[in-house]
């Protein structure tokens, strides 16, 4: 099974490498978004939680823009019944996880450097912040990889996915929200509780979905 | 028909219990009437979505399309009784805090819970006529019902709330008078009733729909 | 009907502070309106559906 999750993973890395599109989509619309906040506020926003606001909603549509990809493709370029013919549903979900964690802690620090490159904001607990964007980050790519599935089988490419997913992981963007605030601002803070929330959060998620994407990844 | 009869009774005399017989509360004043109405369709707003869960869960594993047919109904009546709660606590909201909407974490739960519905509704229109489309309506109702504990019980008790303390508080204590616990369960017992008799209408209607489609 | 009619003399019967009266008036009837539409709505489209099904046969 660790050899078939590798070749999976290896597969869908090759497939991004060669076109690039998750790489591209995401860049284009976290600078866009960025830049487009950097020149309605003049760079200047005064509320720590304005600021954990913003950035968690560039870094969610970034991933809703990428995150359904995976699947997208496999049924566009009906490569989806070979996956089923030679591997368990649960390697193709897995591999499936492990890319969109991946794409999303990725996403994360991208997102923090250009936002912190564009926007003035004074981050005074670093490390607190890395881990709770890799929390999140992690939550996010949990909740969503069986949803993405969903609204690739449904076909619907345009804002399903989003509409599917925005009701289900808005408990851990409230806790992430407040958060990442106070990484923003002076008073020291334990970031323990929402890092053991959003863990949780993704904990549970993951493993309803590894036990539910059989039944919906099965014929095509 | 002894269902329908039963809670014609029983909301009658919630109605008289409500209106006339439970004396208003301390601070709240006579707005305290509304609690026997709002908590009540916010309990069957909850149940429904239970139900609607737990049929899902059932069809997955028995893969009877009559579960189906229970979650679709069970979710049209949650959807119609979130938009009640949502009203009638918004009402209440603008005597009570001076506005309409205050962003309290209680009032957030449940007008998410109307998104879970609405994103349902939404992916039950774009897959109608998909042979997978019970598979994946049962499939993202059981991650919504697996997702819901967190936004209804969790999210509201990490940051503080607008919502009364002496009724919902961390005791997990139902701090009433006898009189104000009575009411409430009889309010909550008859609108149960209606529930399930609004699900059996819902199932009826399917039924008949299916009919028709066969035919 | 009945029942909204009985619920709205009902209200009247209790009310002591007329803005809090308004209030619960108003939010018991956007209850009892729904319910009693909903339940009405659901009876008719059954009977619509009942008379398809049975014109078919």
């Amino acid at each position: 099974m660790i050899k078939a999750l590798w070749r999976n993973i290896q597969k869908d890395i090759l497939i991004e490498f060669r076109s690039r599109i998750i790489v591209s989509i995401v860049l284009s619309f976290s600078v866009i978004v960025t830049i487009s906040i950097g020149f309605a506020t003049g760079g200047i926003i005064n509320s720590p939680l304005l600021h954990a606001a913003i950035l968690w909603i560039i870094i969610f549509f970034s991933g809703m823009n990428t995150l359904s990809h995976v699947f997208f493709r496999e049924i566009e370029e009906s490569t989806a019944l070979f996956g089923v013919i030679h591997y368990p549903a649960v390697v193709i979900y897995l591999s499936k996880l492990l890319i969109n964690c991946c794409v999303m802690v990725v996403i994360a620090i991208m997102v923090i450097i250009i936002y912190v490159f564009v926007i003035s904001v004074s981050v005074y607990h670093g490390i607190y912040l890395i881990a709770i964007l890799i929390a999140g980050s992690l939550s996010l790519a949990f909740a969503t990889t069986v949803i993405g599935a969903i609204a690739a089988l449904a076909g619907a490419r345009g804002g399903l996915f989003t509409i599917l997913a925005f009701p289900v992981v808005l408990p851990l963007f409230t806790v992430a929200i407040q958060s990442t605030a106070r990484c923003f601002e002076q008073q020291v803070f334990s970031p323990l509780s929402a890092i053991i929330f959003l863990l949780a959060f993704s904990m549970v998620l993951g493993m309803v979905s590894y036990l539910l994407f059989p039944y919906i990844w099965r014929e095509f | 028909m002894i269902v329908i009869l039963l809670n014609g009774i029983v909301m009658m005399l919630s109605l008289y219990l409500i209106y006339i017989w439970v004396p208003p509360a301390a601070i709240l004043g006579e707005t305290s009437r509304i609690v026997y109405l709002h908590v009540p369709l916010a309990w069957v707003s909850c149940l429904a979505f239970a139900v609607a869960g737990i049929a899902s869960l059932s069809f997955l594993k028995k893969s009877k399309i009559n579960y189906i047919v229970y979650a679709r109904s069970s979710a049209h009546i949650g959807l119609f009784f979130s938009i009640l709660t949502v009203i009638t606590g918004s009402l209440w909201a603008k005597v009570m805090w001076g506005s309409y909407w205050n962003w309290d974490p209680r009032e957030t739960s449940i007008t998410l819970l109307l998104l879970l519905y609405i994103a349902y509704f939404s992916l039950q229109q774009i897959v109608s006529g998909n042979p997978k489309a019970p598979m994946l309506e049962s499939v993202y109702l059981i991650i919504a019902f697996v997702a819901s504990p967190f936004l209804i019980f969790v999210a509201p008790r990490l940051y503080p709330t607008l919502h009364p303390e002496p009724v919902i508080n961390a005791q997990g204590q139902l701090m009433l008078d006898t009189e104000m616990r009575l009411v409430l369960a009889i309010s909550l017992v008859s609108f149960t009733l209606l529930y399930y008799i609004l699900l059996g209408l819902w199932v009826r209607i399917y039924v008949l729909k299916s009919k028709l489609h066969e035919e | 009907m009945k029942l909204y009619a009985i619920v709205t003399a009902m209200q009247f019967l209790a009310q002591t502070d007329s803005n809090y009266s308004k209030t619960l008036f108003w939010v018991s009837a956007v209850v009892w309106c729904g319910i009693v539409c909903y339940l009405v709505v659901l009876h008719r489209k059954i009977k619509q559906l009942e008379k398809r099904v049975n014109g078919k046969k």
